[in-house]
């Protein structure tokens, strides 16, 4: 019997490469949210250190101020800062940028020192920037300071953006005491 | 001998109508076994931001202070309290403590809080995450107990 009927080998082939795409667009949409993307984190090589800290704890007077020196190999764009006033609590919960009355913005519970990673390393920033009045509202009293955190942020692009990060494996400890 | 049978153009179109509607039964059918993908920042499942979830934790005479030392912000926290003899129960710190912030604990947040939790030895803390579902509405995701941390009371 020679006139056998079927279906071209062509239109086949197709249909079957269709099929197969059909499906692998729906497996690829189930699963590209299991793509994992690299993290907003901040470089390692970042750090801080605080020095000349005047603490005054007096009722009258209740002020805080310090030198903050950018020690790492990246510039910073400013820092969250937050203290204790309980020798036994191990984690400072004083949002200290309420009390913030430097120069600059303190924004989101941070302090920026400008519109950038404007704190090169080496450099420091003094007195002058990094003060704080523990007197004024919010009228929470934050009581005789006994720790200071500071941890450093930095603007670093993420998905094509400028974002803060929090480099909280920089972040710094000192125990305060009243002079 | 006269055979007669359906012309191999229909049989071969019904065999791939068949195979398309058995992939589509079997397609929906497993997916009520999977939950509805919960998205965070740009479109990555909240199961792999658990993983970049940074936070310390301390209890101390009654009072649970956490500090979000990372860059993904924590909605909420599960608190397992272990009772010490094999015994857990489960709640949401929101409704441990009247204190917890509505919006959660941000990037570089912190919080204080006073928490009863009378009988306790520890504490396991387990982040929750708020991400997007497919329909943009927000959902909450329970990170797993590998996510979580003991602290001591």
């Amino acid at each position: 019997m020679k006139n056998k009927r079927g279906v071209s080998e062509i239109i086949g082939y197709v249909l079957l490469i269709a099929i197969v795409v059909v499906i692998s667009i729906f497996v690829y949409q189930w699963l590209k949210s299991y793509v994992p993307q690299s993290a907003l984190t901040c470089p390692d090589g970042t750090a801080v250190s605080i020095s000349n800290y005047k603490y005054n704890c007096a009722a009258n007077a209740n002020n805080l101020s310090f030198t903050l020196s950018n020690d790492g190999t990246f510039s910073i764009a400013g820092y969250f800062i937050h203290a204790s006033n309980n020798s036994n609590q191990t984690i400072a919960t004083i949002d200290l940028s309420n009390y913030y009355t430097g120069p600059g913005d303190n924004g989101g519970g941070s302090i920026l020192l400008g519109a950038g990673n404007n704190l090169e390393p080496g450099q420091d920033e003094g007195i002058g920037r990094n003060t704080f009045n523990l007197s004024m509202t919010p009228a929470i009293k934050t009581g005789t300071l006994t720790e200071l955190e500071v941890i450093p942020i930095r603007y670093v692009e993420y998905n094509g953006k400028q974002r803060v990060a929090n480099c909280g494996n920089a972040k710094i400890s000192i125990s305060l005491s009243c002079n | 001998m006269k055979k007669k049978g359906v012309s191999p153009i229909i049989a071969t179109v019904l065999l791939i109508g068949l195979v398309i509607a058995l992939g589509t039964i079997v397609f929906i059918w497993f997916r009520s076994f999977t939950q509805e993908a919960v998205t965070k920042f740009s479109g990555e499942n909240v199961e792999l931001v658990c993983g970049d979830v940074q936070f310390e934790a301390s209890y101390t005479n009654g009072n649970l202070a956490i500090s979000n030392t990372g860059n993904v912000p924590i909605y909420n926290f599960s608190v397992k309290i272990d009772s010490g003899n094999g015994q857990y129960t489960t709640q949401d710190l929101n409704d441990l403590t009247g204190s917890w912030p509505k919006v959660g604990l941000r990037a570089g947040g912190v919080f204080s809080g006073n928490v009863q939790t009378s009988g306790a030895v520890q504490l396991i803390l387990i982040p929750i995450l708020r991400g997007s579902i497919s329909s943009g509405d927000e959902k909450s995701y329970t990170c797993g107990d590998r996510y979580g941390q003991t602290i001591s009371v």
